[in-house]
């Protein structure tokens, strides 16, 4: 028996060694590049066979370069447990919010040479460039960018009868306009008018449009060159007021207060929710992808305006790239993105490159607008080719979609210090006034920027 | 600690044997056929869980110490309120579990074990629920408590005329709600745990008391349970373990709200390290927790010894 | 019929018409009981089946009008469904064995054998299952990318999966009262007759033992089947997912009835598996309960 037990744990010891033993080979001249997002071939097969063809080209320009797919999603608790362990793939996408916080734990890889060697410094907008900026260095490459908007449900706009006669949505202006119209499409059609996302970091995300445009200032640096939470004020009570009335006054929003992403698309997309603010431009295909809606349903116009103006929050997606990669590897994910058409110097293939994905695109049935989002390369003449082609592939009726950023939005990026915390804080804040009809919104205003000072702003890390 | 316990398996047991006493020889097969179990512990529970509570003392930067700080994260947690509010609510957690996950199987198994007619049909479908994965449950919960129109029970409420439920949204509602989840996978095995413990209850004694004059339910509280009672400690003290553990169900069907009114102890020090990279804090909490639950066990341990000292 | 009643009401007492009252009150809130266990689980796959418009209808249809068994082999065969059943079978297979053999010789040694020393390692058993391990998270995962001494990476590798499932605590302890049922006497006897302690754990404890394995292989199959975390952080390819890996890699992409026919799948075999050895797991749990 003890035999038999010791061969049995040397098999296993065995097997385990053999199984991995083939990962640790040596590459010889091969530069072996592991890139994240990939497009998942069950959920996405258009846009993963897109990237089978950029692969091809790669392949064909750069044969050193092997590419190594994965698709897998990396949630918070996943990042930080591969980051800690090297194990992240070497060039991965993160959102705006993000290359802070990881700059912040010691796992952003610095890619400033590669970073202006290729012309990224020069021609990257000076908004997007601050998100991925420490002290003059530089460690993702940001490769989107968007402002939110506002999102529209043309079949409750039409049973409310708030469509123009040409077809295009009576959309609200100011965020009065706002409670009005979602108060006349409840009371016709009995649905949610609107709605904001409320749970964990993203409904604070939301909120901070709202509460800019009633002109609220989440913190000021005193004299002393230390930061003080400065919301306790009349505009973010009023702000905070704003949203309590949507639900207690106007009662226009869901039964369900814990609303995340996910589940505004579900509402929208199902006739259940007439309209809300659109976290970007990516989120129009979802609807159409996963609930099958109409397209040519979806509405789209700017933020409103609220008494200090119309604001934006912009946001986007980032490459990062591993602690772990080598200069070359840096070098080769530099050229895959000059092949995808992210890069600032549009070549004639990613020119190529884009069209087919737009094309695609278009085929696939998604929504591909009149005009490219915001731009995140200060190019205009590249600006100009790549309106061109959206322009050649659209198609969206064009009376439904007003831009996202209009003429006197002021685009706004986070807030500079623990952007994260102070989000969840708003959320907790926001469900407290939906949760309670006699909430002082005041006094939760005051609680909720004492918590942030506190925890926060008074720790000497931020 | 690795090499003293890894050891037994390692050396040269030949000659041990030959030298030794019999209960050498006792020992040294012992830990030969423990040995599975301690690698395992060791390289993926035991080692790691040390390193980590190394961390609580530290200053980190991701999973890494950056500089030695000594008890300053215990004192940062112990200043913020929301520590106290999970505190305060992994205590409601307990307070609606013990009624619901202790108390009822064992009234379902002192009741199946009455029954005659489908005896064994209602045993399978009580365990039922057991089987399904924790994940899948959650999301079934989650799915059947949706506040809006939508959802399966406001449904049911609004046919019979009610006015419907913001269920898990309802602070007054959303622990004791969770908990009921958790119970509905959790009752099936304890009771059928009880109802074997039952089986070995003499069907005599019973018949005696009768013949005393005993009714149904004193002859419940002076035999059935006092037969049940070893089961019924270690099962409350699994339970309590348990409840302070609490996490992936919280997490899936509220994330911790509205307003952290459901919030655990583990989903803050799950927030502390994942969202806001603070693995130093977390891992105090996560020490904290442990303390907490060892100091219960043995003092629960102390009085039921006392008790059953007292008794006899 | 007559002779089923081993309870606590009697032959005699149920022919008074009180605690023939009392019995069917007793019948009913068992069944009660059962509908509850069971009524949600058939809702969600009897509502899996329904027709898009009707799922997302408002208010819903409680007792769904259409069923359509087509939308099930679309998703299976939309995500390759196949792949991860037959992944997801040997890891439970593996986990199972692994388990089983780990946990329950370490019940038998800490119950029967008490070799000098194991006080201490039993009490690191019982503290393990105190403590949180998400402040162990990172550094479990440096022992699989690098495990200890051998130097070995086992990413993508079954092997810290099923080591995982070697270490179980609660299954330790249920092996460890079974046992512990089991009296001194009996084993000295068999030491006397000079039968050395392998021998006599394989002649004598294993026979007697069939239940609690039971036990241990219902435990360790629930376990290994819903496992998600782990699985999903060391099989860092598609084709390596288990089902439950699958579903919470893609969950927050999905749409709800989606959603619902997946957790269909993940359920199904389950239940399938219980109802048809549904004695054996009876018997296998009841071993668990010997002595509390």
């Amino acid at each position: 028996m003890k035999r038999i037990i010791s061969l049995l744990l040397c098999v296993v010891m065995t097997v385990g060694v053999c199984c991995s033993c083939t990962k640790s080979e040596k590459t010889t001249g091969k530069v072996k590049l592991k890139i994240g997002y990939w497009p998942n071939k069950d959920t996405d097969p258009e846009k993963y066979e897109v990237y089978e063809g950029y692969l091809a080209q790669m392949k064909e320009k750069y044969p050193e370069v092997e590419i190594e797919k994965d698709s897998t999603s990396i949630k918070p608790d996943v990042f930080l447990t591969l980051a800690s362990s090297g194990q992240l793939p070497d060039m991965y996408r993160v959102a705006y919010t993000e290359p802070q916080r990881i700059i912040d734990a010691g796992y952003a890889r610095d890619i400033t040479d590669f970073f202006k060697k290729y012309g990224y410094e020069e021609y990257t907008n000076k908004t997007s460039l601050k998100v991925v900026e420490r002290d003059g260095k530089y460690y993702g490459v940001p490769y989107t960018l968007s402002g939110v908007g506002m999102w529209h449900n043309m079949n409750l706009y039409e049973k409310a009868g708030l469509v123009n006669e040409d077809g295009s949505p009576k959309y609200p202006k100011t965020y009065d306009e706002l409670a009005e119209t979602a108060k006349i499409i409840k009371e016709k059609t009995g649905k949610a008018g609107f709605a904001i996302m409320t749970k964990d970091t993203v409904g604070g995300w939301q909120f901070m449009n709202i509460a800019w445009s009633f002109g609220v200032e989440f913190m000021k640096k005193d004299e002393n060159g230390k930061w003080k939470a400065t919301f306790n004020s009349p505009e973010g009570a009023a702000a905070l007021q704003y949203v309590k009335d949507l639900k207690w006054k106007y009662d226009v929003l869901p039964e369900n207060i814990l609303i995340d992403k996910n589940e505004i698309i579900k509402l929208f997309a199902t006739d259940q929710l007439a309209m809300s603010i659109c976290g970007g431009l990516s989120w129009l295909s979802r609807p159409i992808f996963l609930f099958n809606m109409n397209k040519d349903k979806i509405a789209t116009s700017p933020t409103p305006e609220g008494p200090s103006g119309r604001y934006s929050q912009i946001g986007g997606d980032v490459w990062m790239f591993s602690k772990e990669a080598t200069d070359e590897q840096v070098d080769a994910a530099f050229k895959w993105l000059a092949i995808k058409g992210e890069s600032p110097n549009l070549t004639e293939e990613s020119y190529k490159n884009l069209e087919d994905s737009l094309k695609t695109e278009n085929e696939a049935g998604n929504i591909v607008l009149e005009t490219s989002e915001i731009n995140i390369w200060d190019n205009e003449d590249r600006v100009k080719k790549i309106n061109d082609l959206y322009a050649k592939y659209t198609n969206v009726l064009p009376y439904l979609h007003v831009p996202f950023v209009a003429e006197n939005t002021i685009t706004k990026s986070e807030e500079p210090v623990g952007a994260q915390k102070l989000y969840a804080l708003l959320s907790t804040a926001m469900q407290k006034v939906l949760m309670d009809k006699d909430a002082d919104c005041a006094k939760i205003m005051e609680e909720t920027a004492q918590t942030f000072q506190r925890d926060v702003l008074d720790k000497e890390t931020y | 600690m690795r090499d003293m316990t890894t050891n037994p398996v390692g050396n040269k047991p030949k000659r041990i044997l030959k030298s030794a006493g019999k209960s050498i020889r006792k020992d040294y097969i012992a830990y030969l056929m423990i040995a599975p179990a301690i690698i395992c512990y060791l390289v993926y529970l035991w080692q790691p869980i040390f390193s980590g509570i190394m961390l609580s003392f530290y200053k980190t930067q991701g999973f890494e110490k950056a500089s030695f700080v000594g008890m300053k994260n215990y004192i940062t947690i112990l200043k913020d309120p929301l520590f106290y509010k999970a505190l305060g609510n992994s205590a409601k957690y307990t307070l609606w579990s013990l009624p619901i996950e202790s108390i009822m199987p064992i009234v379902l198994a002192v009741f199946i074990n009455e029954i005659v007619h489908g005896k064994k049909l209602f045993t399978t479908i009580v365990y039922l629920p057991c089987m399904i994965p924790g994940i899948v449950a959650s999301v079934m919960w989650k799915i059947m408590f949706d506040p809006s129109d939508a959802g399966l029970f406001n449904t049911i409420i609004e046919r019979f005329g009610g006015t419907p439920l913001a269920w898990l949204q309802d602070p007054r509602l959303t622990i004791m709600l969770i908990v009921i989840s958790i119970a509905w996978a959790g009752i099936g095995s304890k009771t059928i745990l009880y109802i074997a413990n039952l089986q070995s209850v003499s069907t005599d004694l019973y018949e005696a008391a009768s013949l005393d004059g005993a009714g149904f339910w004193s002859r419940v509280r002076h035999i059935t349970l006092p037969h049940m009672s070893g089961l019924m400690k270690m099962l409350i003290v699994m339970q309590i373990i348990g409840v302070f553990k609490i996490f992936q169900q919280p997490l899936t069907m509220t994330g911790g709200g509205p307003n952290n009114e459901s919030i655990t102890l583990m989903i803050y020090a799950y927030q502390k390290a994942f969202e806001y990279f603070r693995i130093d804090e977390s891992a105090a909490v996560s020490v904290m927790v442990m303390t907490i639950l060892i100091i219960f066990t043995v003092i629960y341990f102390n009085i039921t010894k006392a008790k059953e000292n007292n008794n006899q | 019929m007559k002779n089923n009643r081993n309870g606590i009401i009697t032959e005699i007492d149920y022919k008074t018409k009180k605690i023939k009252c009392l019995y069917w009150v007793l019948f009913a809130f068992v069944a009660i009981a059962c509908f509850i266990s069971i009524a949600p689980l058939l809702w969600v796959i009897v509502s899996a089946g329904k027709d898009l418009q009707e799922f997302y209808s408002v208010p819903p249809t409680i007792i769904p009008k259409s069923f359509h068994i087509s939308r099930f082999a679309e998703i299976w065969k939309q995500y390759n469904f196949k792949r991860y059943y037959i992944n997801t079978l040997i890891i439970a297979g593996g986990s199972i064995f692994v388990s089983v053999f780990s946990n329950g010789l370490a019940g038998y040694v800490i119950s029967k054998l008490k070799p000098k020393g194991i006080g201490i390692i039993f009490g690191l058993i019982l503290i393990t299952m105190m403590i949180p391990t998400s402040v162990a998270m990172a550094t479990t995962y440096k022992n699989i990318i690098d495990f200890p001494i051998l130097h070995v990476n086992l990413i993508n590798n079954i092997i810290p999966i099923l080591m995982m499932a070697g270490a179980n605590s609660f299954l330790i302890i249920v092996f460890k009262s079974f046992f512990d049922g089991i009296h001194d006497s009996y084993l000295e006897a068999a030491r006397l007759d000079g039968c050395g302690e392998l021998k006599l754990f394989l002649t004598v404890i294993v026979p007697l033992s069939k239940p609690i394995i039971f036990t241990g292989i219902i435990l360790s199959l629930t376990h290994a089947w819903g496992d998600f975390f782990w699985p999903f952080m060391i099989l860092r390819k598609q084709e390596l997912y288990t089902i439950i890996v699958q579903i919470y890699s893609i969950q927050d992409t999905m749409p709800t009835d989606t959603m619902l026919i997946m957790l269909t799948f993940a359920v199904l075999p389950l239940i399938i598996l219980y109802l048809c050895f549904q004695k054996y797991f009876m018997q296998g749990l009841a071993g668990g309960g010997v002595k509390g």
